[in-house]
């Protein structure tokens, strides 16, 4: 006997008898022990180092050399006997119960009565084989007591030895119920007649818990001897229906022959006990004639009676009883007839088939079901032969069912006779049986599908007849077995125009070159419906190599008709179908193509919408050559907008407002971009983690529903009702004293400060603020290197003046200078709307930009010279940023602005040079109505922007949306509140002749801009990401280029 | 509502005018009381005891994703619970609390109260108007309770593990058969999870995959212990809440603050019902079990007498059977089951629906429901006391291999290991007095 005795390491110098409580487990899983218990699962690890520490204390006495077995259980012996803990001596027990032998049940026996320990003496004795066990197990019943000794009358029970029976018959007398009841149990658990005696002599005696042991301990004994006789009478003497329901299945069981007679009685019966003893029992009985007995029984039966007998001739599967249950079907309850149908598809045959099939057809909805199933599942003999012979002889309606059974059995014996009854068949019955032979024929069967087609007496015929044929096709081409299409192919080559004509179809769905060409012969026919026909299957084809096919058809058709939908085929071909992927060449050159022909405008609308979806310059050109076409204006702009494969990806940092402007720069120096906006820099890669860099001390209260109120950080915006501003309109990074760590410039509320705040290099805490200049006039201040010296100004106005102020770059921290470009004007200040840098004349200086013309750089800038100011009513209603940037590429920078940054319109100014002189013809990209936005974009208040290159084309593109809640959203500014808060880009496309376009590309519908709106490479190196703070919350825009 | 007597308990056929004479009708309800437009009166219902109300329990009793039924067994028309019994008093009366505001809104009454919470399971098996118990205790109380439960008359739905020693499952099946009870395994997998199982098993029946070789079975044995009694330290035993009741069988110790449903199992006794109840399905062997049993690598595994081989682990590479299932390999192919998908390499194996003459397996199209409906019609039910008695001794077996750690015949006629006291020792363990097999 191996045992897992590897962890016996023994430690000398331990002394016999001492305690071993102070073994702690995380002792026993070093070593051997360990080693031991970690070789086995998890979760027996408690299990086992029981079993350790039960045999780590055996190595712990001095006593042999430990190989397991007897010297080992003298050991647990010692402990058993010695003063031990009760802990020890039970964990003794748990190993003695694997290797005690006789040996140690001595020992054991002393512990029966100790009332802490019995319990783990009955662990190992209640199993131990030995009659010694049994032995010292008896002989303690009379030194215990109460729950002691109910145990060792159970384990006496388990072992189930008849030498406990004398025992067990005294304390059936016992006063305390627990023990006479246990000693009840355990006199049924060894049975035999002395068991069976003792218990009867006390059964009219016993009462409440001791009875009931008493009775059910007889019905063990009872089953174990057979005792016929004994159930018997305790069916006719027992009141409690439980016991008299077992005592009539025992009689049943044990009754041999009379078994059924029993079973009929008690299934005919009144007796409650009898009937359910009976019933279950009817399932499993073995006489015979047991099936005739129990059909007969159901004549006549209660109706739960009747669904209980139906469904153990079911269990019983003897098919003999099918004729009844058919029979029954004929019943007026419902539920008997579902409980018959239900079990015909197991037991019934060929001759339940009329019977099923007239309930497929127009039973209830659950008889249908059942007897559509039953039909399927029938396996009594030839099913097949007879419904193929019932089939012809059936209703309509029945007829359909019985082709749809027989196609579902999958039996191929049916095909000649499907085959036949399908030639010869008309109506119903040919259709069933095309039915069937849709789902049946194989490959070997197509010569005779095809001459179901050929030999078709009409449109209708040939047609069904053609429809099984595809779906035998599709069927083998999805098992991918390659069909022998020669038959199809004669059929085409000798038939007549009709039986082409049904043949087309499939020609269609086959996508191999040997259809193919049947179709394209068939476009040629000389009969036109053949032509028409194959033009219907190209114009539904979803095979990609049919593509020039109905292209050609296009251009060729002889009709409007053929033309639209060869069009309309086309397109969904090139576009619209899942798994056609034709590459964007060859589809823009057929787009080509197609436009090259005069079409209508629905047709037109329709390659508009295949357009629409090719996302790619050469595709947007074919668009944008529709957009002038007053017929399908509308639908050019719409696909335009779309025909872009830059999109963006909105990630939400926060809903709350605390800037109109946001910005990015990497504050933590880990490679990766941040984002600022407000008082917080938020960390990529997540950006959901956000730091305050200066005090985040703005909230304001609002009502929730119930009344109370709540505070929110930040400003009023969009959680909030009423307007407000916060105390950052713009932000702008810049590593202002050079140690490598970007730093924040923050521009105030509009007249206010800019200050800029020094990056700590990575040390927690708001960063030291540094006062830029006290006042920052004009709402789009901007900051770059305006003066050409290298390093960045903070452009703007600043008391009536335009100009810049400038850093003593030597000590960045002490407040900048500011130095005028401009004379002074009152009506220059905080709220002047419109300023922008760029070089207008090209004479390689920056000049200044603002709504009523061009401030030009002098050559030197020496004693800050006033510029020489050039008027031009870009924006009388003011703007935003503005820009100086060649768009149509002749070499002259345009000027790109908004037209009222708090209204409508946004233009690029094409310079025009008369002689040296300057001027300007403006181009809309937004007018005021829709009507006037060539593209339909169309939205209000375009407060920022930025111009930056989006696609990578190397042309700068336009950023820009609509303001949110400019003067909050009951401002008196047109489209203040419901309207949409769009963000958009504005794509560059150069024509020839100087032409542009600028196309736009929707964003976002719930974001919108500020007063700032910054594009660049924040978490994509190739393309520019879209950073906006406003008061919808702070907002960025990942690129993604999916062409 | 009317206080139930035994016979004529049902004596609501005569409205139904199923029966004629006066005396006492039978105990089926037929399925025509039950499909009959609107709500069902109490009395025409099947009504049902629920032991332990823990998450399986509630899940049963009111609906939880694992029981298939929104609402569980008190949303259904046809029965009616009148007992919830948990050992934790704030879990009984919750679950009784919710029941009675269900019944109330159905028959729409202001309060309902005809659901009781017990502590003592006994006292719900003693109610001769309760037809059936569902039993969703901790492991180490199931066999016993449902043994009880039969003598007391009840059908029973019980919970897996139905047994934690070989010898508990033979007397639990003795049970039912002597008082002709209906019983349910909660090895749902037969009926459930769109019939995957179930089709698996017809496919390797009629076999699609050749000539079964090998089942990989994901899980392994396992078996119970019971833990140390003489601890020196327990806590206090938390207010309404009965330790000893708790413990049951098992035998008494200080209150540690575990109170789970599976503190006392070795192994897979858990999950390996479910997956050894496949695996006996699908080999065909509900009326027998392993011949060998062995241990590879740390893995229990056996042997049917068939030569077919399974091993307590995942196919090599093969994801699907971890969740309830299992990969079947045999000569012309394998297929895999598990509660989310059935695959067969070559794929087409399991595409082709079944043809008539191929085997045919039991149909249950739901756990609860295939119960109710045998309560009814006294049909066997799915996973019956004896499918039940040699899933769970599949299990078991293992277990037993893995405690002694040797390869073990097995004699699944006399239930008895081959020349091995020791493993036989394990078939048993000792019950805490007075609860006994």
């Amino acid at each position: 006997m191996k045992s897992p005795t590897l962890w016996l390491g023994r430690s000398a110098g331990q002394r016999p008898g001492s305690s071993l409580a102070h073994i702690k487990f995380s002792h026993l899983l070093t070593g051997q022990a360990g080693r031991a218990a970690l070789r086995c699962l998890s979760p027996m690890k408690t299990f086992t180092l029981l079993l350790a520490a039960a045999s780590l204390l055996a190595a712990q006495l001095p006593l042999h050399a430990q190989t397991g077995g007897t010297t080992e259980e003298q050991s647990l012996i010692a402990v058993l006997q010695s003063d031990h803990s009760a802990h020890d001596k039970d964990a003794a027990c748990s190993r003695l119960k694997h290797i005690g032998t006789e040996a140690a049940i001595p020992a054991l026996a002393e512990l029966l009565t100790d009332d802490q320990l019995s319990h783990s003496a009955r662990y190992v004795l209640e199993a131990m084989t030995s009659e010694k066990a049994e032995q010292a197990l008896i002989e303690a019943l009379p030194k215990t007591a109460g729950a002691s000794r109910v145990g060792i009358i159970n384990s006496l029970g388990e072992r189930a030895d008849q030498r406990a029976v004398t025992p067990m018959a005294a304390l059936l007398a016992n006063p305390d119920a627990t023990t006479a009841a246990a000693a009840a149990e355990t006199l049924g658990k060894i049975g035999g007649q002395e068991a069976q005696h003792a218990l009867d002599a006390v059964l009219n005696q016993a009462s409440g818990p001791v009875r009931d042991a008493v009775v059910d301990a007889l019905l063990r004994c009872a089953t174990a001897s057979h005792d016929r006789a004994e159930f018997e009478k305790m069916y006719k003497s027992e009141k409690s229906e439980t016991i008299r329901t077992a005592a009539y299945r025992g009689w049943i069981q044990n009754s041999g022959e009379q078994a059924l007679k029993l079973v009929i009685k008690g299934v005919r019966g009144k007796d409650p006990a009898a009937q359910t003893a009976a019933l279950q029992l009817a399932r499993e009985i073995q006489a015979p004639g047991a099936t005739a007995a129990l059909v007969k029984l159901l004549h006549g039966a209660p109706v739960a009676v009747q669904i209980s007998l139906i469904d153990a001739l079911d269990q019983r599967g003897d098919p003999a009883a099918a004729p009844a249950i058919l029979a029954l079907t004929a019943t007026t309850d419902p539920d008997v007839r579902l409980a018959c149908l239900n079990v015909l598809g197991n037991l019934g045959g060929g001759t339940a088939v009329p019977v099923l099939a007239k309930f497929a057809a127009a039973g209830s909805v659950a008889e249908k079901r059942a007897a559509r199933e039953a039909l399927v599942d029938l396996r009594q003999g030839d099913v097949t032969t007879a419904m193929l012979q019932a089939l012809p002889k059936s209703a309509p309606a029945e007829q359909l069912e019985l082709g749809r059974a027989i196609g579902h059995r999958g039996d191929a014996k049916a095909l000649p006779e499907l085959l036949k009854l399908a030639a010869q068949g008309t109506g119903s019955v040919r259709e069933s049986s095309l039915q069937a032979l849709a789902e049946l024929a194989g490959g070997a069967d197509l010569p005779a599908l095809v001459q179901l087609v050929t030999t078709g007496t009409d449109d209708s015929v040939r047609t069904t007849a053609a429809g099984a044929l595809n779906a035998v096709l599709r069927r083998l081409q999805s098992n991918d077995i390659k069909p022998d299409l020669a038959p199809i192919a004669a059929a085409m080559q000798t038939s007549s125009p009709e039986v082409r004509v049904a043949l087309l179809p499939i020609c269609g769905r086959m996508a191999d070159e040997q259809s193919r060409s049947m179709l394209r012969q068939s476009l040629a026919d000389a009969d036109a419906r053949v032509r028409a026909a194959a033009a219907q299957v190209l114009w539904d084809t979803t095979d990609p190599k049919l593509s020039p096919d109905l292209l050609k058809l296009a251009h060729e058709a002889g009709t409007e008709d053929l033309r639209k939908l060869a069009v309309g085929g086309s397109v969904r071909l090139m576009t619209q179908e899942a798994d056609v992927k034709l590459p964007n060449g060859e589809r823009i050159e057929a787009f080509k193509n197609l436009l090259a022909d005069p079409l209508d405008a629905a047709e037109k609308r329709t390659v508009l919408a295949g357009l629409a979806t090719i996302k790619d310059t050469a595709a947007l050109e074919l668009t944008l050559s529709l957009v002038d076409d007053p017929a399908v204006h509308k639908e050019a702009s719409q696909a335009a907008q779309q025909q872009t494969p830059h999109t963006f990806k909105k990630i939400k940092l926060t809903d709350q407002f605390w800037s109109e402007g946001a910005n990015f720069g990497d504050f933590n120096h880990d490679g990766k971009m941040d984002i600022v906006s407000g008082p917080y820099w938020y960390e990529a890669p997540d950006f959901k983690k956000r730091h305050e860099y200066r005090p985040a001390t703005a909230s304001f209260k609002r009502a929730k529903a119930n009344g109370d109120t709540e505070t929110i950080p930040g400003f009023q915006g969009a959680l909030g009702t009423n307007n407000a501003y916060s105390d950052d309109f713009l932000t702008f990074v810049y590593d202002f004293n050079g140690d490598g760590w970007p730093d924040i410039l923050v521009i105030d509320f509009p007249g206010k400060a800019a200050r800029w705040y020094e990056n700590p290099k990575g040390a927690s805490g708001h960063w030291t603020s540094h006062l830029v200049t006290d006042t920052v006039d004009d709402e789009s201040p901007t900051f770059l290197d305006i003066n050409g010296d290298g390093k960045p100004e903070l452009v703007c106005i600043s008391g009536g003046c335009f100009g810049y102020a400038a850093a003593d770059w030597s000590d960045p921290t002490k407040p900048w200078k500011f130095h005028a470009i401009s004379p002074k004007d009152k009506n220059r200040g905080k709220f002047t709307h419109g300023l922008g840098v760029g070089d207008v004349n090209g004479d390689g200086r920056m000049d200044l930009l603002e709504k009523d013309g061009w401030w030009e750089q002098p050559a030197s800038l020496e004693n800050d010279p006033v510029w020489t100011f050039h008027p031009f009513p870009f924006a009388p209603g003011g703007a935003a940023q503005m820009f100086a940037y060649d768009v149509n590429g002749d070499g002259l920078n345009d000027v790109i602005t908004c037209l009222n940054p708090h209204g409508y319109g946004l233009v690029w100014w094409e310079q025009m040079r008369d002689g040296t002189n300057i001027t300007f013809k403006q181009h809309i990209i937004m007018g005021k109505d829709e009507a006037a936005s060539r593209f339909g974009a169309h939205f209000s208040q375009p407060h920022s922007m930025a111009l930056v290159d989006v696609d990578g084309d190397g042309l700068l593109d336009i950023v820009t949306g609509k303001r949110f809640w400019a003067h909050g959203p009951n401002g008196p500014d047109p489209e203040s509140h419901g309207s949409p808060a769009l963000l958009y880009w504005f794509q560059l496309v150069r024509h020839a002749h100087g032409q542009a376009d600028y196309i736009p590309h929707l964003i976002d519908d719930d974001s919108g801009v500020g007063t700032q709106v910054v594009a660049g490479n924040v978490t994509n190196q190739k393309y520019p990401d879209v950073v906006v703070g406003n008061k919808k919350g702070t907002f960025l825009f990942t690129h993604e280029f999916k062409p | 509502m009317n206080k139930k007597t035994l016979i004529g308990r049902r004596s609501f056929l005569k409205q139904l005018g199923c029966a004629a004479g006066a005396a006492a009708f039978p105990t089926i309800i037929p399925a025509s009381a039950l499909g009959r437009g609107g709500a069902l009166a109490p009395s025409e219902r099947v009504t049902m005891g629920f032991i332990g109300v823990g998450g399986q329990g509630t899940g049963h009793l009111l609906g939880g994703a694992w029981t298939y039924v929104p609402g569980g067994y008190t949303g259904r028309k046809e029965v009616q619970v009148l007992a919830v019994c948990d050992v934790w008093r704030n879990r009984r009366e919750s679950a009784t609390q919710r029941v009675n505001a269900h019944y109330a809104e159905v028959y729409g009454k202001d309060s309902y109260q005809a659901c009781q919470a017990y502590n003592d399971f006994r006292d719900v098996l003693a109610r001769p108007d309760i037809d059936a118990v569902l039993i969703a205790t901790p492991a180490h109380w199931h066999a016993t309770m449902a043994i009880m439960a039969a003598e007391a008359g009840k059908d029973i739905y019980c919970e897996k593990p139905s047994a934690t020693t070989i010898r508990e499952a033979q007397a639990m099946v003795a049970a039912v058969r002597r008082y002709g009870r209906v019983y349910q395994a909660g090895t749902q997998q037969r009926s459930e999870y769109g019939g995957y199982f179930r089709k698996a098993c017809e496919f390797i029946r009629s076999g699609r995959i050749g000539t079964l070789k090998e089942v990989y079975a994901y899980r392994d044995g396992g078996g119970i212990f019971w833990p140390q009694r003489f601890v020196d330290t327990g806590k206090p035993i938390p207010e309404g809440f009965d330790w000893d009741l708790y413990l049951g069988p098992a035998p008494m110790f200080p209150y540690d603050g575990s109170y789970g449903a599976h503190r006392f199992d070795i192994g897979e006794l858990n999950w390996g019902q479910h997956h050894y109840d496949i695996v006996q399905w699908a080999t065909g062997s509900d009326e027998t079990g392993p011949v060998e049993i062995f241990m590879e690598g740390n893995r229990s595994c056996y042997k049917y007498a068939s030569g077919v081989v399974v091993y307590g682990k995942a196919y090599p590479g093969e994801p699907v059977g971890g969740d309830g299932g299992a990969c079947f390999v045999g000569t012309h192919g394998r297929i895999a089951v598990d509660r989310d998908s059935l695959v067969s390499y070559p794929p087409d194996i399991v595409r082709e629906p079944l043809h008539p003459d191929e085997v045919h397996l039991y149909y249950s199209g739901s756990h609860s429901g295939n119960f109710l409906e045998c309560i009814r019609t006294r049909k066997r039910t799915i996973c019956d006391a004896d499918i039940a008695y040699r899933a769970a001794s599949a299990v078991l077996l293992g277990g037993v291999a893995k405690q002694v750690n040797r390869t073990l015949k097995w004699d699944p006629d006399a239930v008895q290991f081959v020349n091995d006291d020791e493993a036989n020792r394990l078939l048993s363990i000792a019950k805490r007095a007075p609860w006994q097999t």
